[in-house]
């Protein structure tokens, strides 16, 4: 026992990142035992690692290596082990790859860290007694979920489909709404360890070029041992990443993938991450769901300023409810006043106390129910609200306007359809409640004001998150405030899509042109 | 930037807090003609707001340092740009204090009225730091929302109008709508040095003379109206009376049986506009400074000019100092770019004309 643990203790730890060296010169030598030895030392202490030597027709032999679970065994043996164990003649690289090895991705390679590389991304590595150079051959196979409904987005009327963690199926998905050779696709590797697979998706000639330059200088810049999914990186890729507004759009439904890669944005997405970002951002567009595209325009136009007022209400009702009941109760119908004042008759905490107290329960009711189970969360919401909220107010804890005003404020913030705008509205309103309960309206404004210098200083990759309200777009406006029925949009953002600005023909209405039968 | 964001940025800067004031600094001189005598101030300003922009587009866009400087020369430049921030400066200081008394009195009399002045200074300060660009941009996002409320609370009072206290309507002696215009002369007069300092930055300047003097007309026909609203509701006696007419004007709305005034409509209003005019005021004066003193960089730039600005907001007691201030800044340094700007315009256009002849 003490002899382990003096052995032990010499062990040096090998730092994070870092491969230990091979006893060889860090080439495949072509002298089998040197080699297998090589390759052991440097794939040493993996449980999962599986190592086989299989023998050819002519008794050379061979080696392969592969990570249990990544690799799929049933072609493994059927493409791979069965034809070499069957072949006489003498082997050549080009043999095994053109004729023998029935894989479709495989290379030679004499790295052995790029051998080691290969393995953990699920290829199998087989050294052959003889030869100078092994082969990697990929026959990955990948536990994921189909497609399922999305989570954060889902919709009444139009597709359901959502991303998963798997980016190639991802990327076919794309490529399935999207059948244009002008859909490019670039791939890149990010993360020392992880080396997570990335893409970035455009469409060539409706995306500027310097945005995708930018985004992809971006992403070279990140150096980092590990990253988890496209939502990861969004903090290396953001212009303020200490602000909590959002800057980059996060979205999993490929249809809202698609519309903005035809107005002319990026799209960067990743392996292990149903979620994909989209740049540029503007802050306006919050208020758009995906649905709006499927309902009728004027229906959609009145869903976006009801979000829009959903937003505000949010963010302001409790700092002005405070505001109006501490400090300019003057305004307030005597009426009203006199029922406030009865229902806080018996509570124990002035106003600010009482509101944020209930605003913390509230937020701890729907942080609770949104990690437990779905069935457990739905309980939990309805424990929270009618238990929790009735008990309180019958305990005289809390008076039942602010009951109203809190679940009002808590609530309305959901009718956005943006995940990340939620979160920066659940955080603002304690800003605008704290500072409106000191300066009362003064302090209500002063908040707001505070708010749109921030949003106002910040761009998405260059371009300011206000837009189109600043700087002032009124065709920006068409498909932000409004929803325009498609034949009245007849162009691309422009700020976006310069170059290549149309996309209706001209002329393209649902009703007939002059002088042609109106009737069937 | 594009010119229409330029006439944006000139029309609130014209509008800011003016029509709070307006109507009584006219009312004494021309009654109840005074609604069409501020509309006509505002018409003969677009003049200045023609040469102003005119001159800018003289200029490669991006400096306005450089441009004065190719206007004038490199000696009379640095005397025009420091009464230039001299003035925006002072006016800036003017804005925060009056907003921040004024607020005091009417809403937070409980609330020392420091409190109110360094927490508005902080966003003005907060604003220059983040420079010219986001300056203009926030003022746009709260135009947007400014707007509305203005229209709200003009609908609003309506309902309470009696029109006949607009009457008589030309029945005024020339001579007092000579001095109602001098007097109102620097309502106009942020407008015409904003579209002076804008034109020079603007790159997209096909259009710019228009759209700054539109801009203009646009500011002085809803002043004028405002103008017109305030002496049909309270009428002249009651408006002159008053400092800031426009806040007994919303004490005497109700609607309905929902909110007793309309305060709470003048009241974000008031804070609003104050803080358009006071950070456009004062990021002018500190990016003016910064083409005149190079060497003076952010954040120190904004902290030095910005104590110099609390400094000033803080010495006037009441609001009459308040408005004596303001007066300095419009009549001691503002009123005589009514003849310095003419007087550029003569002199660059005959610099143009011997060039050509050259």
């Amino acid at each position: 026992m003490r002899r382990e643990r003096k052995k032990r203790a010499i062990v040096k730890p090998r730092p994070v990142g870092e491969i230990q060296k091979p006893p060889t010169d860090g080439e495949i030598s072509g002298h089998f035992e040197r080699d297998m030895q090589a390759l052991q030392e440097l794939l040493a202490n993996s449980t999962d690692l599986r190592t086989s030597i299989i023998r050819t027709q002519d008794g050379k032999r061979v080696a392969l290596f592969f990570y249990a679970g990544l690799v799929n065994q049933q072609i493994l043996n059927h493409n791979v082990i069965a034809p070499i164990q069957t072949h006489k003649a003498p082997l050549t690289v080009e043999d095994l790859l053109e004729r023998i090895i029935k894989a479709p991705n495989g290379g030679p390679e004499s790295s052995l860290e790029s051998l080691g590389t290969s393995l953990a991304k699920g290829a199998v590595v087989i050294l052959f007694e003889g030869l100078d150079q092994a082969l990697t051959v990929t026959m990955p196979q990948f536990f994921d979920r189909g497609i399922e409904r999305s989570q954060s987005e889902d919709v009444l009327i139009g597709p359901h489909q959502s991303f998963s963690e798997d980016l190639n199926k991802n990327l076919a998905l794309v490529r399935r709404y999207l059948k244009s050779p002008r859909l490019k696709i670039k791939n890149m590797e990010i993360g020392r360890i992880s080396k997570t697979e990335l893409a970035i998706v455009y469409i060539e000639g409706i995306a500027q070029e310097k945005l995708v330059r930018e985004v992809e200088e971006r992403l070279n810049r990140i150096d980092i041992d590990f990253i988890i999914g496209a939502s990861y990186i969004s903090e290396f890729l953001e212009d303020q990443p200490l602000s909590i507004m959002p800057q980059l759009k996060l979205t999993e439904r490929p249809d809202r993938l698609i519309a903005a890669l035809c107005e002319g944005r990026v799209a960067i997405m990743a392996g292990g991450d149903p979620t994909c970002l989209i740049v540029p951002f503007f802050m306006p567009e919050a208020m758009q769901a995906a649905e709006d595209y499927y309902e009728k325009p004027l229906i959609a136009t009145f869903l976006r300023w009801l979000r829009l007022f959903s937003a505000a209400l949010s963010v302001f009702l409790p700092g002005t409810w405070i505001t109006l009941v501490s400090f300019h109760h003057g305004i307030i119908p005597p009426t009203l006043f006199t029922s406030i004042v009865a229902g806080r008759e018996d509570v124990p905490f002035p106003t600010i106390i009482e509101a944020f107290l209930l605003l913390i329960a509230f937020d701890i009711v729907i942080e609770a129910s949104t990690r437990l189970p779905s069935a457990v969360g739905q309980a939990i919401g309805i424990v929270g609200a009618i238990i929790l909220g009735q008990s309180a107010v019958q305990a005289s804890l809390i008076s039942p306007t602010m009951t109203i005003v809190v679940a009002l404020a808590g609530l309305a913030v959901y009718t956005l359809p943006s995940p990340s705008s939620v979160s920066a509205i659940r955080v603002l309103k304690y800003l605008v409640l704290a500072i409106s309960s000191v300066l009362g309206l003064f302090g209500t404004v002063w908040a707001l004001i505070f708010i749109t210098i921030n949003a106002a200083s910040m761009r998405s990759f260059g371009y300011p998150v206000l837009f189109p309200v600043a700087p002032l777009n009124v065709r920006g406006w068409m498909d932000i405030f409004l929803k325009l029925p498609n034949t009245w949009l007849p162009q691309r953002p422009h700020f976006l899509a310069a170059e290549n600005e149309r996309r209706l023909n001209q002329g393209v209405t649902p009703y007939p042109g002059k002088g042609e039968p109106r009737d069937a | 930037m594009h010119s229409l964001q330029a006439a944006l940025v000139i029309f609130a800067c014209t509008v800011g807090t003016v029509y709070f004031p307006l109507a009584a600094a006219l009312v004494p001189f021309v009654n109840s003609a005074s609604w069409w005598v501020s509309l006509l101030t505002f018409l003969l300003g677009s003049l200045w707001v023609w040469q102003a922009s005119w001159l800018g587009k003289q200029s490669p866009a991006g400096d306005f340092g450089m441009a004065v400087k190719g206007w004038l020369g490199p000696i009379l430049s640095k005397v025009f740009l420091l009464w230039f921030a001299a003035y925006w400066l002072i006016l800036s200081s003017g804005i925060l204090s009056e907003v921040s008394l004024v607020f005091h009195i009417i809403a937070l009399p409980a609330t020392p009225v420091l409190v109110l002045q360094v927490a508005f200074f902080f966003l003005v300060l907060y604003t220059d730091l983040y420079g010219f660009e986001t300056c203009m941009r926030t003022v746009q996002a709260l135009l947007i929302l400014a707007v509305p409320l203005i229209a709200g609370f003009l609908l609003s009072s309506v309902v309470a109008a009696r029109w006949t206290n607009l009457l008589p309507l030309l029945d005024v002696d020339l001579k007092e709508v000579a001095k109602a215009i001098y007097y109102s002369g620097p309502y106009p007069l942020p407008g015409i040095l904003m579209a002076l300092f804008l034109s020079t930055q603007v790159e997209e300047r096909s259009h710019i003379i228009w759209h700054n003097v539109l801009s203009l007309w646009a500011a002085g026909l809803l002043l004028s109206l405002i103008v017109a609203v305030t002496i049909a509701v309270l009428g002249c006696c009651v408006t002159e009376s008053y400092y800031y007419p426009t806040i007994p004007l919303a004490q005497s709305i109700e609607i309905g049986n929902t909110l007793v005034g309309v305060e709470i409509m003048v009241y974000p209003l008031w804070l609003l506009s104050g803080y358009i005019k006071s950070a456009l005021a004062f990021v002018t004066a500190s990016e003016t400074i910064g083409g005149l003193i190079p060497a003076l960089k952010q954040p120190w730039r904004s902290l030095g000019l910005g104590l110099i600005m609390l400094i000033l907001a803080i010495l006037p007691y009441n609001v009459n100092s308040t408005v004596k201030m303001i007066h300095i800044s419009d009549y001691y340094l503002g009123m005589p770019f009514y003849v310095i700007i003419p007087a550029i315009t003569i002199w660059v256009m005959l610099k143009k004309r011997g060039k050509q002849h050259a």
